[in-house]
């Protein structure tokens, strides 16, 4: 059990007392303000030995107008008086004396309290008999503060009804909700004695600058319950595929390497043709790629183009290319590129001279429909280095060392095939028991190489969602690009 | 990429050792095994169509366990048989190569082995049947020599019992119908000596040279538009069938009346010369030309090594191999990726980020400082407006590529509505806008709160922080944004130039995306 406050214990005096009482009435009971009866109520309830119980109910109360015609009358009541004391009165008469005149004639007339009649052009009123009304005497009622709840039962309630109806529709009553509690002794707190003596007199609940300059609080501060639950807090914060993103940054720059950034929509050339990818390789279909409307085509380096055109017609030393027509309209066409690794040549181009060793991560796009694994853009991070004689060795301790920093001993590297790297491998992590792919990777062909002038160049491509869904738990791709709110404030900073 | 279906018991048979074995080794010919049954299902890339078949696959497999090594042998003898080429086909489909395969035993298993690997080649090499398409005949079934011409000869297709025209097989028959766009109006036929249609590539075969389990004599026609591509399909099905016993016979293609005249198959290797410090240096390793050989065999190659160089004898159906790193390739297989000795490249090169990206970092941080959730969203937007456009989208929602990280903020909110608030989120992202019908890339940063009490000067401060630590003074202007209220949106202007937006959004667009809270928000360029 959590130590209880004094508070709390006198509390629980008048309750073992009372077994079972309003709130209000514990409080007068306890000697206790009302809001500090429901804070204990609320401890002993978490603790087992009360149990706090709400009703809640409608009641009638007046409204203002219903204040002053309790007091003086209803406006046809008031007029009624009016006349029997006075006599037969006109009109005009009466509207200098009753602002709401209109709204009592009307009455009058219903309740046949007055007889109306026109004479030179005005009306004379005089008064005939009138009752006592349900309405007056209910208004009575709600004056004195008779309650006439909803839930109430009793014939006199049943009767009542239509008549505070007729009240509410006249604005003079309106209905109101009001919560009650009841706090009422459980089992447990019947069973629970009472503690023998109180603790010392803990007064003082909030420290305040007057206690602390007078040193008043010394023996007063009220201990709390350490334990008790808060509220949640929570941070503004990166997203956690920005997180693993930038920890991958880190990494890379750390080991050396120079970050890139190449464009979204790229020409067919540059993310196909600069590879060696034969134009009518699958991956080039319609099926697998998303092709531009506007803008259709795209401007090509002319002198780049002859090269790589040639490479693929007739190959370079020593290979055979792939042969037939290289189609300068469909290496024209715009694309969104489905991979980064036409952007590293970009960049490779522009800076040919060796040593280079570059990375970037970055959206990529392909046709895909999205489910539960797929998402037609996803984040690749690639990384490429030129240099002099590269080799598949090299390139197998960089992923090694890279894949090390990320948390991932168990790695293989096996056989892989990529039209523009030979040889090629795919790389796999060992997780909770199963093998997952994570990466591609590569040297580059002598045919991707030889026609931008470059020496031996090494690539691979990471998959970043793979790794963020193995790293946060994620079963759903999709919940990287939908975020749930609750699902970013509760998912801790640091990644697994 | 391909996924081939293997009977398991014939690859047992074929392999000579449990299937277990079998698949423990298959990843190290670059091989995904998924499914391992009654029927092995195994994804080969697509570099290796030679791997599409149980024969082809059984072979490589034997290689890497050592039970056969070296180039396999295929002897092919002349059959006699010509196929002459009409030069009407040039307008269409103008090459064909041909085969004769006698003695093999046909079952019902050899049936489905034969199909699926005709299938296989069609998607793999064929593209689809509109670079090379395949046809198997009973051979006993027509009478040689063929001919291979356009025409319009009516003939009972597979699968059908009245005789149709090619035009009528185009318009009725499935096949006709799913491959009509490869002919459109030319119609290639393979007659024989008595006008008998063998088959109306690459559309359907005649139901007269059917293959049954009484068929031993086999020819084979594949028609295509690529030369290298079409052989590439006769080797690599007659290599299979030559290794379930079958032998192999010789088809003359006669072009002009006998100007030309091209054997096929030619199942005669090529060489290729591979130098030794080239393979060192491509792997990464010193390999001695003995464990080069011992590779190379383990792949199904021969190779004699000789003051440095290495020659390679190449088999016909390893169609992938174009340039010596080819062979690099199959030598770093045969010796383990595993077995390379750790080679860390010194280079000396010195790390450096981005600027534009360090300028993210520094916004993230302060919006993230002032409470703001960060989230990504898809680049693919529904917005024509100013944007790029794609041509074959996949969803309606996803027809262009995001102008504005606002609506997918929004769209956030939306999916939120039911998470407490107040709720602040933010996204530092690019955007792509058509400028001067070309497409320019923006970096921009946008934030959005929504609460009861969100409201101009709420964001307005939001905006002001950020820029103050970004040291980019500004001004701002009343904006015309339809997105927001009138009267309550800005423009902000950095040095003299609109660089974004901000206010209290459009009452309108929160009641499309049923949100009951005001949202204000803010959308820069970084």
């Amino acid at each position: 059990m959590v130590q209880l406050s004094k508070n709390d214990w006198t509390l629980f005096r008048a309750l073992k007392r009372a077994k079972r009482a309003t709130i209000e009435a514990l409080s007068k009971d306890a000697s206790l303000k009302t809001e500090a009866v429901l804070q204990s109520a609320y401890l002993l309830q978490t603790e087992g030995l009360a149990e706090i119980k709400e009703t809640i109910e409608t009641v009638y109360e007046l409204t203002a107008e219903g204040v002053t015609y309790a007091d003086k009358g209803l406006p046809e009541r008031q007029v009624h008086d009016y006349l029997l004391i006075n006599g037969p009165t006109l009109l005009t008469d009466l509207k200098g004396i009753f602002p709401a005149v209109s709204i009592a004639i009307g009455w009058l007339k219903r309740r046949e309290w007055a007889i109306i009649e026109t004479a030179n052009g005005d009306s004379v009123l005089s008064p005939r008999a009138a009752d006592e009304l349900p309405e007056e005497r209910i208004l009575q009622d709600v004056k004195v503060g008779i309650q006439f709840t909803l839930n109430d039962v009793s014939v006199e309630r049943q009767v009542a009804e239509p008549t505070l109806k007729e009240l509410e529709k006249r604005n003079v009553v309106r209905a109101q909700q009001i919560v009650s509690r009841e706090v009422a002794l459980t089992q447990a707190g019947d069973e629970t004695p009472l503690r023998a003596s109180p603790a010392a007199d803990y007064d003082i609940a909030d420290l305040t600058s007057e206690l602390i300059r007078t040193g008043a609080w010394r023996g007063r501060l009220k201990p709390y319950d350490v334990s008790a639950a808060t509220l949640p807090l929570y941070p503004g914060k990166a997203h956690p595929l920005r997180r693993l993103i930038d920890e991958m940054r880190e990494i890379f720059i750390s080991m050396g390497f120079t970050e890139f950034r190449g464009p979204i929509v790229e020409s067919e050339f540059h993310n196909f043709d600069v590879l060696f990818v034969p134009q009518d390789h699958p991956a080039r279909d319609e099926q697998d790629t998303f092709y531009l409307s506007r803008p259709a085509a795209l401007e090509l380096p002319t002198e780049l183009v002859e090269r790589v055109a040639a490479a693929h017609k007739f190959g370079c030393e020593g290979s055979v290319g792939w042969g037939g027509e290289f189609d300068l309209e469909r290496s024209r066409r715009a694309v969104l590129r489905t991979h980064t690794t036409g952007s590293a040549f970009r960049y490779l181009v522009r800076h040919p001279q060796p040593p280079t060793m570059i990375f970037g991560i970055d959206r990529v796009f392909r046709r895909e429909s999205m489910d539960s694994t797929h998402l037609p853009q996803f984040h690749q991070c690639e990384g490429t280095i030129h240099g002099e004689d590269l080799s598949l060795a090299d390139l197998i301790s960089v992923l090694k060392a890279v894949f090390e920093r990320l948390g991932f001993d168990r790695v293989r590297f096996r056989p892989g095939y990529f039209p523009f790297t030979e040889p090629s491998l795919e790389g796999d992590v060992f997780v909770d028991g199963s093998w997952l792919e994570l990466v591609g990777a590569g040297v580059f062909r002598p045919e991707v190489t030889q026609p931008l002038g470059l020496k031996s160049v090494l690539g691979f491509s990471i998959g970043i969602e793979r790794i963020a869904m193995l790293k946060m738990g994620l079963a759903d791709i999709r919940k990287l690009y939908m975020s749930d709110v609750a699902w970013l404030r509760d998912t801790p900073s640091v990644l697994r | 990429m391909p996924v081939v279906t293997l009977n398991r018991a014939e690859l047992e048979e074929m392999v000579g050792a449990d299937v277990h074995t079998i698949v423990e080794l298959l990843p190290r010919l670059g091989a995904d095994v998924e499914c391992v049954d009654d029927e092995i299902q195994v994804e080969f890339f697509p570099n290796r169509p030679d791997l599409f078949s149980v024969e082809g696959a059984a072979r490589a497999i034997k290689g890497m366990m050592g039970l056969e090594k070296g180039l396999p042998a295929y002897a092919t003898s002349p059959s006699g048989i010509e196929i002459g080429v009409d030069p009407s086909v040039n307008a269409v489909r103008p090459h064909v190569v041909c085969a004769v395969v006698r003695g093999i035993t046909i079952d019902e298993r050899t049936i489905k082995s034969l199909i699926d690997l005709q299938e296989d080649l069609h998607w793999g090499v064929g593209r689809d049947r509109r670079k090379a398409s395949i046809g198997i005949h009973d051979l006993s079934r027509v009478c040689p020599p063929f001919r291979y011409i356009l025409g319009e000869v009516a003939f009972i297709p597979l699968d059908f019992s009245e005789p149709m025209t090619p035009a009528e097989i185009l318009r009725v028959h499935p096949k006709g119908k799913e491959y009509a766009h490869i002919v459109g109006d030319h119609h290639p036929l393979i007659l024989d000596a008595n006008d008998h249609v063998l088959s109306f590539p690459p559309i359907i075969n005649g139901e007269l040279t059917r293959v049954t389990d009484k068929t031993t004599d086999l020819f084979i026609d594949v028609t295509g538009i690529e030369l290298k591509a079409i052989q590439d399909c006769l080797h690599i099905l007659v290599a299979a069938l030559h290794d379930r016993g079958a032998s192999i016979e010789t088809v003359d293609v006669v072009y002009g009346g006998g100007d030309r005249v091209l054997r096929t198959p030619n199942m005669g290797i090529s060489t290729l010369v591979v130098k030794n410090s080239d393979v060192m240096r491509r792997i990464g390793t010193e390999i001695a030309d003995e464990v080069i050989t011992t590779s190379l065999q383990k792949m199904r190659m021969d190779a004699e090594a000789h003051a440095g160089e290495i020659t390679v004898s190449v088999p016909c159906y390893r169609t992938d191999i174009m340039h010596p790193v080819d062979i690099i390739e199959d030598i770093a297989i045969g010796f383990g990726y595993e077995n390379l000795p750790p080679s860390f490249p010194k280079l000396g090169t010195i790390g450096s980020k981005l600027e534009e990206e360090q300028r993210s970092t520094v916004v993230r941080g302060v919006l993230q400082g002032l409470g703001f959730l960060e989230v990504i969203t898809l680049m693919l937007a529904s917005d024509p407006n100013e944007a790029v456009i794609i041509e074959n989208p996949l969803l309606e929602e996803h027809i262009s590529l995001r102008t504005s990280l606002l609506p997918g903020l929004i769209d956030t909110l939306a999916l939120n509505q039911h998470r407490e608030y107040p709720q602040m989120v933010f996204e530092v992202g690019d955007v792509v806008r058509l400028v001067a019908k070309a497409a320019e890339e923006r970096r921009l940063c946008a934030g959005v709160i929504a609460s009861s009490s969100a409201n101009f000067t709420e964001i307005k401060k939001v905006v002001n922080a950020v820029l103050r630590e970004l040291d980019r003074p500004f001004e701002v202007t009343e904006s015309g944004d339809p997105s927001f209220i009138e009267g309550r949106r800005a423009t902000i202007i950095v040095n003299g130039q609109a660089v974004g937006t901000f206010g209290e959004t459009d009452p309108d667009i929160l009641v499309q995306h049923k949100l009951i809270y005001p949202v204000a928000a803010f959308e820069f360029r970084l």
